[in-house]
């Protein structure tokens, strides 16, 4: 789609959408947010890339594979119940532990690792369904 | 941890790490593998010894799932060492052999992996004490096995792996409701705390399924079948699966529950008939081979049925079948497993396997000459060979049975190997073949194993009778009591049939040139055996659900969607009215004006999308009912809720605009019917929804859940964001169901979309 309003706009909003999305992650455990709503957050900017610049520039820009995420997300969710296990918990029992730093306290845990896990997964999804998705329409409409 | 865990553990580590320790430790790896193979063999000795007098060892008990009563339970039993030590010593010499039948083909760390994750489980098999623990462990080796199997890449050898597979597995089936039952009957699934079944009323039914469920493992007869298929591996997988370890789990199992089972007339004449039959057929059978390893599968298919038959005798006979089972259980492994070695070698070295293409291999390969020559004798059963003292045992138990059928059995089996292991060490003499010319010697690493075994089997043969039966005590009490002294009489009656036997089974070998072409015209003329049944059977099954999926999947979205939503509304609005009845319609509260402008938005929204005459408005609407929701949401105070909503909906909107441009153009396509069918299902699902959701808020129960997690949120999950918390913590098995879920709709949709034949090909490349 070649959209000059779209494409200066989708400039600006890249990095917003994408440290907004980190920022939801991150804070996701105490206030509104998460892993699986930052994941939806970033696959809506790579979606809105796709749109504008076209699928072999969200594919460059994203530098990863899609599928790859998925299982990198998986596994990363399994580590996070297995870190528990190898401590004698149940599976997926959450381990926090508390951090002294300058900026005040740092509170990190296996639901972060786990919440990451979601986090990657979904964007995993959503950006293959829609790659898929553009290259198939590239193939018919080119 | 105990030494029995770590022995279990070994060769599960050794699996995990294989496909970078086998390249990283290039030439090393066989040695590792095979100290590793020694290494959990040693362990479960150290743990069978440290228990003070008999092999057995103290318990290995951890709690798995108390709730069941299932529990990780351990404990090496004189039966279980024996197989123990000879499932990882022929493991390490199985290693050896690989890397030199392998030489510098790639695929070895592969079968490395593979074998140590076999031989791990089949460890497992032969120390659990726990029934389901034993029961995991057997799947993995029928899982295992199936993997090695079908190993090589080839639409064959991928059919006989799920031959395999698919019979041992629906064994396997069987089995586990056996073993439930005994579990319920004795209420424990300890194997070492569970008394005599015979009394019992789920006697007859736990007998059947698990006599049927090692019948399936060890290849008796009517599924005998799918293990000469099963030759189609590489090899070290032939002569590790088929000479001491997969298809003697099923025999295993006997033995280890006859304590349990036995001591009646249905299960030992049972096993006889059982064994007796697969005896024979397997004796019968391998007379028409001239493939080297079909000749040696079926031998294998006689010898598991006369171990079968072996433990029912020992039920009526007693002692002197008990002795024989030890010694031929000991002793055909190291046999047969040489042999297959040794027919490994043949094929790799003059690069045929047909007896009928091979002879005069002493000229060429005559280091491999001496153990065939020695593995052969053993097998026919010559003085002092342990397979020797296997078979006057054998003969003995089964002369002294009124039985006529073991005795027909035993001669039938005496025969068949005596002809098969002419016919494969024939292969040998003679004048040099054109194949066997060409033929070189094997390397070293491949003729460790066969040595080693075959002078195993003479050495411990020859031990035995000079100690006048006490050096193998133990072997022989591993089913029973220690018998006494055999009567003259009938010692000599069986030396005599042996002998007989053997002039039999080597004179036919010897004619066979002349007598097989009278055997092949009636082997034709034999149409329905059990794999045709089987085949006939696996065919059908695919047919019926080829029509089932015509019927059920037709392949269309909106048939598929009336489908769903008209079943959910029906099912569902018949348990609300039939266990609730009708909510109240009935408003408590005066109803806010900006949530009935949101309500009103998501009604037209809905109508409109309804009526739209182009797809992309219709989304569009569909968004407004969308947004209308999140509006919601919020106002009740769930913004992440809301969140997620609003992220949805711009997505599926971004989606939907790349699907329409595939579509072709807006068409109304349904008839008038159609279309009443379809608004028809959509109300009716709506109404039931509304009515659920009314019925959910109205009905008031003792104590929500929601309480718990708004409370302990902070204290147990550390965070104040409870959607997040159920999420990521009181939940999070449930989530990882759900992302793996998302992963593999993903994975889905990747295949649906490349996948069509058109496009093969380009994806191919």
């Amino acid at each position: 789609m070649e959209s000059l309003i779209l494409q200066a706009a989708s400039r600006f909003m890249m990095p917003l959408f994408l440290s907004f999305s980190l920022f939801l992650l991150l804070r996701g455990h105490d206030l509104p947010g998460g892993g699986f709503i930052g994941g939806l957050v970033f696959s809506a900017a790579f979606a809105l890339h796709a749109l504008t610049f076209g699928l072999e520039s969200a594919r460059q820009t994203l530098r990863v594979e899609p599928k790859s995420l998925l299982g990198t997300g998986l596994a990363l969710a399994i580590l996070a119940g297995i870190l528990a296990v190898v401590q004698g918990y149940d599976f997926l029992t959450g381990l926090w532990s508390t951090f002294q730093t300058p900026m005040g306290e740092l509170k990190l845990g296996t639901p972060l690792l786990f919440d990451l896990g979601v986090f990657l997964v979904v964007i995993g999804t959503m950006t293959t369904i829609a790659f898929e998705l553009f290259a198939e329409g590239e193939q018919w409409n080119p | 941890m105990t030494a029995l865990d770590t022995a279990i553990l070994i060769p599960f580590a050794l699996a995990l790490v294989a496909p970078w320790a086998v390249r990283f430790l290039g030439p090393l790896a066989p040695a590792v593998y095979a100290l590793g193979a020694l290494a959990t063999g040693g362990l479960v000795l150290g743990a069978a010894r440290s228990e003070g007098g008999g092999f057995w060892s103290a318990d290995v008990v951890r709690t798995w799932h108390p709730g069941v009563g299932v529990e990780w339970a351990l404990k090496v039993q004189p039966l279980g060492l024996t197989m123990a030590l000879l499932i990882t010593g022929i493991g390490a010499m199985i290693f050896l052999y690989a890397a030199g039948y392998f030489g510098k083909k790639p695929g070895l760390p592969r079968l490395y992996g593979l074998l140590a994750a076999f031989m791990g489980s089949m460890v497992g098999v032969v120390t659990a004490d726990d029934a389901i623990t034993l029961f995991i462990f057997w799947e993995l080796t029928s899982v295992t096995s199936y993997l090695l199997i079908g190993f090589n890449p080839t639409e064959r050898a991928r059919n006989y792996a799920f031959q395999a597979l698919w019979i041992t597995g629906a064994g396997g089936l069987i089995l586990l409701a056996g073993l439930v039952l005994m579990g319920l009957a004795a209420g424990t699934f300890r194997l070492s705390e569970m008394g005599s079944f015979a009394d019992h009323p789920f006697y007859t039914a736990i007998l059947v399924l698990v006599v049927l469920g090692c019948a399936t493992k060890s290849a008796q007869f009517p599924f005998h079948f799918w293990l000469p298929n099963a030759m189609d591996a590489p090899t070290p997988v032939s002569a590790y699966l088929h000479s001491a370890t997969m298809v003697k789990a099923g025999v295993f199992l006997l033995a280890r529950l006859d304590p349990l089972l036995g001591g009646t007339a249905l299960w030992s004449t049972t096993l006889q008939i059982l064994g007796g039959t697969t005896l024979v057929v397997g004796s019968i059978l391998a007379l028409h081979h001239t493939d080297l390893m079909k000749l040696l599968a079926y031998t294998t298919v006689a010898a598991l049925g006369a171990l079968t038959m072996l433990i029912g005798l020992a039920g009526t006979e007693g002692p002197l079948a008990a002795k024989a089972f030890g010694y031929f259980l000991v002793a055909h492994a190291l046999y047969k497993g040489a042999l297959f070695m040794i027919a490994g070698a043949v094929d790799h070295e003059a690069k045929t396997r047909d007896v009928q293409l091979l002879s005069g291999l002493r000229r060429t390969m005559p280091a491999t000459f001496v153990p065939a020559v020695l593995a052969g004798l053993a097998m026919i059963g010559f003085v002092p060979f342990l397979g020797f003292l296997a078979k006057e045992y054998k003969l003995a138990s089964a002369l002294s049975v009124a039985f006529p059928w073991t005795l027909i059995a035993a001669l039938a089996g005496a025969i068949g190997s005596a002809f098969v292991a002419a016919r494969v060490v024939g292969i040998f003499w003679g004048k040099p073949s054109e194949k066997a010319g060409a033929a070189h010697e094997a390397p070293p690493t491949m003729l460790v194993g066969p040595y080693l075994m075959s002078l195993l089997g003479l050495g411990l043969g020859a031990a035995d009778l000079a100690t006048g039966g006490a050096y193998l005590k133990g072997l022989a009490g591993i089913l029973g009591p220690e018998p006494g002294t055999m009567p003259e009489a009938l010692a000599m009656t069986a030396l005599a049939l042996s002998l007989a036997s053997i002039v039999v089974g080597v004179a036919v070998a010897a004619n066979w040139g002349r007598l097989q072409f009278a055997w092949q015209g009636f082997v034709a003329r034999v149409k329905v055996g059990p794999e045709r049944v089987h085949e006939a059977g696996i065919a059908g099954l695919r047919s019926l659900a080829d029509r089932h999926t015509r019927i059920v999947q037709h392949g269309m979205l909106r048939h598929y969607f009336a489908q769903f939503f008209g079943v959910s509304a029906a099912v569902i609005g018949t348990m609300l009215l039939t266990r609730h009845g009708l909510p109240s319609f009935v408003s408590h509260t005066d109803p806010v004006p900006f949530e009935v402008t949101v309500a009103l938005l998501a009604v037209i929204g809905a109508g409109a999308a309804v009526f739209s005459n182009s797809r992309l408005a219709a989304v569009a609407m569909l968004g407004i009912s969308g947004f209308a929701v999140a509006a919601v949401y919020l106002f009740f105070g769930a913004p992440d809720l809301a969140m997620t909503q609003l992220l949805v909906e711009t997505l599926a909107v971004i989606l939907f605009v790349l699907v329409f441009r595939l579509l072709p153009r807006f068409r109304r396509l349904s008839s008038g019917g159609a279309r009443i069918r379809d608004a028809a299902v959509s109300l009716g699902f709506g109404a039931v929804m509304t009515c659920v959701v009314l019925a959910v808020v109205q009905a008031h129960a003792p104590a929500p859940i929601s309480t718990f997690h708004a409370e302990g949120s902070a204290p147990l999950a550390k965070g104040t964001n409870v959607v997040n918390t159920i999420l990521v913590d009181f939940r999070a098995l449930d989530t990882f169901g759900e992302i793996t879920v998302l992963a593999l709709a993903a994975l889905g949709v990747i295949a649906l979309l490349r996948l069509t034949p058109e496009k093969e090909e380009k994806w191919s490349r």
